[in-house]
């Protein structure tokens, strides 16, 4: 689920999130000693300062104030405070996923920000996996494969490339599957694994991307 | 400088590599204040025994001791009855009853004998208990060489790593199964040609199911799922596929699209499967190398590579354990 709005119309490009916080923080350039020390703070900051290509720390200003302790914080806070005061001077366009539930809701307090959403409610698939299948890909019935993604509603088989060989060889496929989110990617995985010991297909999935 | 007695135990591809190691870093470990002497040399036909350390250079020629043997003993008789503090491990592995090896740790452990070994079966039937064995008895069970031969892996994670947590470790962990699958992809060969090619170059052995089907692999991801996850897991708790459905087509394809298939072992998700790994990866090693990649909460992702079997670099892993259990018990108050 995904939802998209624009602040300024008329503006007429669009700002990357980091630019964003980035110009908004050098302008906040205040003191920054007492947070110096902090592994945190010089992290964040550095991520900040390769963002602008800036060589000067910068101090991060109200958002010192939200619990930024982990990347994972970050990844809260940056929305947050975008939303909460950059947004109608820095950012004029960015689009962000949550339930579908929730859309009206804050839809509704958007607009009563004077903010105008400008597509909300779409699907996307913004996830993608690679699959590598090994076996009678063709003889088991390659589109009934393909099909039992595609009817999921959540994943789509995107991409397909085979290599056969002679009769009665296993041939093999390329699959790029894509999906709303990562969990549906791993609900696509594991059809595809049952599909695989069904039609005794060997499944090569990719490693998952822990950190590599 | 502290003399310890050392008892060698398996005389196959790794003992007479051990042998070899410990005679060539003499100097070094007298440096270091460790007098190893290997009093007794143990395998299926006898037991060469020298109390002032066995000659190296007599018996490295042989294949077994059968010519060279002072003695009959063999197996837990001799590890009991031998004079010794340390007994280094290396029978042929049994991945299903862990013998004999399992006997020989038993035996070595019980009677107050460290143990380092290469021999994985013993720790894949049955670690919970050697663990508590060798804890009840005051005195070290060792196993680096289990995994990944010389690459540096429980060490690195029990020692180095110490103040991270752990969430994964995902890696190459069969030489064997890392070379076919190279050169299938190199060449574009089927699966036997490049198996045979391994088997004439002795990667492989002559019956490779135990590598080409992932059950190698498998043992290993016990062993680090039972040391360094503190799982309590057995070899059937591991989902399991070889490399022999993998084809030279499937190869050539994900490499088109930026993949090599390698084995990979996955702890604590107890797989072993082929898997697509991006080009590129510090783990797409090539050849009869391994890898690990090692997932911490504060040190990100480190990744070991190195090579995972042969004879003097599994000797050297053993080597560094041996080492260890003397540095653990502050080497400067031996003195």
């Amino acid at each position: 689920m995904s939802l998209s709005w624009r602040t300024r119309p008329g503006r007429p490009t669009t700002v990357a999130v980091t630019s964003g916080i980035t110009s908004r923080a050098r302008r906040m350039n205040a003191h920054t000693s007492s947070y110096a020390d902090s592994p945190y703070f010089d992290w964040h900051s550095r991520a900040y300062v390769a963002a602008s290509g800036a060589s000067d720390r910068v101090n991060l200003g109200s958002i010192q104030t939200l619990p930024i302790t982990t990347a994972a914080g970050l990844c809260i806070a940056i929305p947050a405070s975008l939303f909460h005061s950059y947004f109608t001077d820095q950012v004029d366009r960015f689009v962000v996923e949550m339930d579908r539930n929730k859309i009206d809701t804050v839809k509704e307090e958007l607009k009563k920000s004077g903010i105008s959403v400008v597509r909300a409610g779409e699907d996307r698939l913004i996830e993608s996996v690679s699959v590598v299948l090994v076996g009678h890909v063709l003889d088991s019935d390659l589109g009934d494969t393909i099909d039992r993604i595609d009817t999921t509603g959540y994943a789509e088989v995107m991409d397909l490339s085979l290599s056969m060989t002679g009769i009665n060889e296993p041939s093999s496929a390329y699959l790029k599957i894509r999906a709303t989110g990562k969990a549906e990617i791993q609900k696509a995985l594991s059809i595809l694994r049952e599909v695989g010991k069904e039609k005794q297909l060997l499944v090569i999935e990719p490693i998952e991307m822990e950190a590599i | 400088m502290r003399d310890v007695k050392v008892s060698l135990v398996g005389y196959g591809i790794v003992g007479h590599g051990v042998v070899d190691a410990l005679s060539r870093k003499k100097a070094m470990l007298r440096d270091m204040g460790l007098n190893l002497r290997l009093v007794s040399v143990t395998d299926h036909t006898g037991t060469v025994l020298a109390e002032d350390g066995v000659d190296a250079s007599k018996i490295l020629g042989e294949r077994t001791l059968e010519n060279v043997a002072t003695s009959g003993m063999k197996g837990k008789e001799a590890i009991s009855a031998i004079d010794s503090e340390l007994v280094i491990e290396v029978t042929p592995t049994n991945i299903v009853h862990g013998q004999p090896g399992l006997g020989h740790m038993e035996a070595a452990l019980s009677s107050g004998k460290h143990v380092v070994t290469s021999n994985k079966g013993p720790l894949v039937v049955s670690y919970s208990h050697l663990k508590k064995l060798a804890e009840d008895n005051g005195v070290m069970l060792k196993f680096e060489a289990t995994v990944g031969g010389t690459m540096p892996l429980i060490s690195l994670v029990e020692r180095t790593l110490v103040g991270n947590c752990i969430s994964g470790i995902q890696g190459i962990f069969n030489g064997t199964c890392n070379y076919i699958l190279t050169r299938m992809t190199e060449e574009g060969i089927p699966y036997t040609h490049a198996l045979s090619e391994a088997q004439d170059l002795g990667i492989a052995e002559a019956d490779p199911s135990y590598d080409v089907e992932g059950v190698d692999t498998a043992g290993k991801v016990v062993i680090l799922a039972n040391s360094l996850f503190n799982m309590d897991v057995k070899y059937s708790d591991v989902d399991v596929t070889g490399i022999t459905g993998v084809t030279p087509e499937a190869l050539a394809l994900a490499q088109r699209k930026g993949y090599a298939i390698k084995l990979i072992g996955d702890v604590p998700a107890l797989t072993v499967r082929p898997t697509l790994v991006p080009l590129g990866s510090p783990i797409a090693v090539s050849g009869t190398l391994n890898s690990a990649a090692i997932y911490t909460d504060l040190s990100g992702t480190i990744t070991v590579t190195g090579l995972g079997a042969g004879s003097i670099e599994t000797a050297s892993a053993i080597l560094t354990d041996v080492i260890s259990i003397y540095r653990t018990k502050k080497i400067d108050a031996i003195f």
